[in-house]
């Protein structure tokens, strides 16, 4: 596909651009990144990469992608200003004491609890080191779950092993079938946030904050994806103050080197939607 | 701020929805991962640089 082999040659340049720390030609190059998504998507059939995404990708229902739109706004005002944010470094449960339980043995208590058919496949999960975030894979062959999480903050870790229980849960009820990667992220959120209660709302808390940058990175993304005229550089700093704070000046082009944002564009979609309709 | 972890070699694999990736596996996989939360079938696609004899013909 030649859209492909264009997308190739801009990321071959824009590697270039982070190499010498050239923001003007990064900017220049992820605008054109986002244009040609935009026509890869095209291509496809969809109106732009926003649109492949919500109906290929992830497949957010019509009404969920609606109520989503109408309440992000609102889920913004309602977090930010009850979490102690620090500008450029929106961390918070390592902000948090550490924790006093064993990882992963109370984790694995604290889901039995709520939810005892974790116990029916307690046997079948390992627990290894990630180095690339939190996910769980499932073996069909071995009958096994892995799950991976990183080497981070405590609290960190935990509520990442319960977002993952929380999906291998849902996995089981589903009968190892996913419907949709929203249904997955939607099921796994409710499941989660129930759960974090039970730690404490200071930790539940914290938790949602972890979880504004993916709101941030969504709904930036949402804006430049459809208005491709957007300066990215204001929109994305706009967003950022939207969620958690005002941007320091230096922190403002951060954006041009998250993974999140030019490798796995959208990657925190369902993640997002799911979060504010959970929540508001 | 510099890239920190800039790709090793200037070869880039780009997926079907327009992804980079390091390796062809990646590249593939990441394909495959589309196609099986999305519950359709495999496609080869992208620009993963796979040898045609090598993509799986189903999705384990």
């Amino acid at each position: 596909m030649e859209i492909l082999e264009k997308i190739k040659e801009i990321f071959r340049k824009y590697f270039d651009a982070q190499k010498r720390g050239d923001i003007k030609e990064l900017v220049a190059l992820y605008r054109e990144l986002i244009l040609s998504r935009n026509s890869l998507a095209v291509d496809q059939g969809y109106k732009d990469y926003l649109d492949m995404q919500i109906k290929k990708i992830n497949r957010i229902p019509e009404p969920h992608w609606q109520k989503y739109l109408a309440n992000k706004d609102a889920f913004a005002t309602k977090f930010s200003p009850h979490l102690d944010s620090s500008s450029n470094s929106p961390h918070f449960l390592s902000k948090l004491p550490e924790l006093k339980i064993e990882y992963p043995e109370n984790v694995f208590d604290l889901v039995t609890k709520k939810y005892p058919e974790i116990n029916e496949v307690r046997n079948k999960i390992s627990i290894e080191n990630s180095d690339k975030g939190a996910y769980f894979r499932y073996s069909d062959e071995a009958d096994h779950y892995s799950i991976y999480i990183p080497q981070t903050n405590f609290n960190q870790k935990v509520s990442m092993l319960i977002h993952e229980l929380a999906h291998v849960i849902s996995w089981e009820k589903q009968h190892h079938r996913v419907e949709s990667i929203y249904s997955a992220e939607f099921e796994a959120h409710q499941i989660e946030f129930a759960l974090t209660k039970d730690i404490s709302n200071e930790f539940s808390q914290a938790v949602f904050g972890e979880y504004l940058m993916g709101q941030v990175r969504s709904d930036f993304q949402i804006a430049i994806f459809t208005n491709t005229t957007l300066d990215p550089i204001v929109t994305y700093t706009e967003n950022f103050a939207k969620y958690i704070g005002e941007l320091k000046k230096e922190n403002q082009t951060d954006f041009l080197f998250d993974k999140k944002i030019t490798h796995d564009p959208l990657v925190d979609l369902s993640s997002a939607v799911s979060i504010v309709n959970l929540l508001t | 701020m510099i890239n920190p972890d800039p790709p090793k070699d200037e070869v880039i694999y780009i997926d079907l929805q327009g992804r980079p990736h390091d390796t062809p596996q990646e590249c593939i996989e990441a394909n495959l991962g589309v196609e099986e939360a999305g519950g359709g079938q495999y496609q080869a696609g992208g620009n993963c640089g796979q040898d045609p004899s090598n993509i799986p013909d189903n999705k384990g």
